[in-house]
């Protein structure tokens, strides 16, 4: 079973939503050494509330640095990116990392949740950063975990996860706080077809049923089939939108 | 969960190596407060020591040579000498080998005058005085042996050859635990053994201990004595009480000095070894700080629950050896090398701070390293 095969695409997609996303002439350069590497050259993007859209392109072409851009964890060389209407570049790194917190849910390739913790606690640890007590943060726990249909692995460590149980559990963890985004790096990446194929349909629902606004890169083309919208970058610019 | 959870549940990730650094700080720390309160056995009472108005008058060249018996009176008539007592080391075989305690042959009538800290109980004294065999022990040497007053206790013949049958009159206490650990008997009962036994009159001695009626004095007392006996054939060198002691330590070298060289040698050592088990951990874990950096933590939160891990295992580690330290220098078992040792509260208090301070000093750099590389970065290596 191929991701496509069971995952059906978005139905509807709000483009006429307010924008959530603005990314204003952005550049981003690396300097590795002498050497000046160019990885985002003036891009322009802007996405409504609600949104599930697909970055694609080759590798090199500047998905991850947009999304990094985007959440909060990198800052443009040039050009202005705000999310729900803050601008990140103003903001000093405690209160960057307090906005993540609060407005960013992540999903990053598999290998990211804390081994030595079980999966309730993985989910729980963005909720320590906030005023929940223990009790509440119990109960966004188990529901984030329903949401992702693991109730029943909730004492189990990574280890004792598969793959795709992981990403879920990944995923619980990226909407336990009800961020204003959410932002996936392949997060099908190291997936088997059938685990891919979960974990996508869990995204289009989250989009589609708890209409959380999903920014997501990905190199296949199945999984980028479940967004509504797709963008393709090529040496820094957006090529094309579908 | 909360974050100490969190704390502890990465301190003992790796299993192993959690037990070897803790171990590693635990033993460390258990030498670490035997080194240092052997530093304070040598050292105890100084001030008091400093106070009190007290000579001790030995050989010129050595404590290794004696000086005659004769200079008893002779000292005892300089202006400004209260009391004058002999005191000769004697090393007399105790039935159990195992325990070992330093043994003086004195005057009963003068050696408790002016000895700074020591307490004796009258009626006790005065039976030590009358009672030519009598002898006197320390209260912790009498706790150790077991006596009582009345107990008999016999010293074989080993520097002298001479056995001494003594009697226990008296157990006095001292604010000086190696004070304690002193068994002391009346001089004359050497003195008779030795010419019976060899038929001729031991008539040196090995030091004198010189009480002065004021201890302004005791420069000019000095003076007097060494002055008195400068051109006889047993010179003399007198010293306030507190640089005796210090001298007949450093015979051995400055030991105090090594000790606290050891004790030092012992943190630096703890903090590599620490800080290169935490180098190890913090390099494993780069990615996983930049999760949690994803996930909103800040970089001072992430360092604090970094170093607490640190401090978590240097901490318990530490009051493990320090607790086993404390226990052996209260239960005797070093009372061969330190007779009457506990451990002082400055020297618990010494202790504990080091063990927090090695978690806190070999954690916060490596935690440091690991919280500054930029989450992008963090984000790409791989576990």
């Amino acid at each position: 079973m191929t991701p496509n095969a069971s995952v059906p695409s978005s139905p509807s997609q709000t483009g006429d939503a307010p924008p959530i996303v603005e990314v204003r002439g952005v550049s981003k350069v690396y300097h590795r050494g002498p050497v000046e590497i160019s990885v985002l050259r003036g891009l322009d993007l802007s996405l409504p509330r609600g949104v599930f859209a697909a970055f694609m392109g080759p590798s090199g072409s500047g998905k991850t640095t947009l999304l990094n851009l985007v959440g909060g964890l990198d800052v443009p060389s040039a050009g202005a990116v705000s999310v729900a209407g803050e601008i990140l570049a103003a903001l000093r790194p405690r209160a960057l990392a307090a906005w993540r917190a609060a407005h960013v849910g992540f999903i990053v390739q598999l290998y990211n949740l804390i081994p030595v913790l079980t999966a309730a606690d993985n989910v729980e640890l963005p909720l320590l950063l906030t005023h929940l007590n223990r009790k509440q943060r119990a109960e966004h726990v188990r529901t984030a975990l329903e949401v992702v249909g693991l109730s029943d692995r909730a004492g189990h460590y990574p280890r004792q996860l598969s793959g795709g149980q992981e990403q879920r559990v990944a995923i619980a963890r990226a909407i336990v706080t009800d961020p204003t985004i959410v932002v996936a790096d392949e997060p099908t990446g190291d997936l088997d077809a059938e685990s891919a194929a979960e974990v996508l349909t869990l995204l289009r629902r989250l989009n589609q049923e708890f209409g959380k606004t999903i920014l997501m890169v990905t190199h296949d083309p199945h999984a980028a089939e479940v967004a509504g919208r797709v963008y393709r970058l090529d040496k820094g610019r957006l090529a094309s939108e579908r | 969960m909360s974050h100490l959870k969190l704390i502890r549940r990465n301190a003992l990730r790796k299993p192993l190596r959690a037990i070897l650094t803790f171990a590693a700080v635990c033993i460390a720390m258990f030498v670490f407060g035997l080194v240092f309160t052997f530093i304070d056995l040598l050292t105890a009472g100084a001030e008091e020591l400093e106070k009190a108005p007290v000579i001790w008058v030995r050989h010129k060249i050595s404590l290794m040579f004696p000086v005659p018996e004769k200079y008893e009176e002779q000292i005892q008539a300089i202006p400004g000498v209260a009391t004058c007592a002999p005191m000769m080391w004697t090393e007399g075989a105790y039935k159990d080998p195992s325990i070992y305690f330093p043994q003086f042959g004195t005057d009963p009538n003068d050696v408790f005058d002016g000895f700074a800290g020591v307490t004796t109980d009258p009626g006790q004294l005065a039976e030590f005085q009358r009672d030519l065999t009598g002898c006197a022990a320390g209260k912790a040497l009498a706790d150790r042996c077991g006596w009582r007053v009345g107990d008999r206790i016999y010293l074989g013949r080993r520097l002298w050859p001479v056995d001494l049958d003594l009697t226990l009159r008296c157990i006095y206490t001292s604010t000086k635990t190696d004070d304690e650990g002193m068994l002391l008997y009346n001089i004359k009962a050497l003195q008779e053994g030795f010419l019976k036994k060899t038929g001729h009159r031991y008539d040196t001695v090995g030091t004198y201990r010189v009480g002065v009626e004021t201890l302004d004095q005791v420069p000019a007392v000095i003076e007097a004595i060494d002055g008195k006996f400068a051109d006889h054939d047993f010179p003399t060198k007198s010293e306030p009480e507190a640089a005796f002691i210090r001298s007949f330590i450093s015979m051995w070298g400055d030991v105090p000095g090594i000790a606290r060289f050891v004790g030092t040698v012992i943190i630096i050592f703890l903090v590599l070894i620490c800080g290169n088990s935490l180098a190890m951990v913090m390099r494993e874990r780069v990615r996983e700080v930049a999760v949690l950096k994803t996930l909103g933590f800040s970089s001072a939160r992430i360092l604090t629950v970094l170093v607490a891990e640190a401090l978590l295992v240097s901490t318990l580690g530490g009051l493990c050896g320090l607790g086993a330290s404390v226990w052996v220098a209260g239960s005797g078992l070093f009372d061969m090398f330190m007779p009457g040792a506990s451990m002082r509260m400055e020297t618990i208090l010494l202790s504990a701070a080091a063990a927090v301070g090695i978690g806190l000093v070999a954690g916060v750099g490596p935690a440091w390293l690991a919280v500054r590389a930029p989450i992008v970065d963090g984000l790409r290596r791989v576990s």
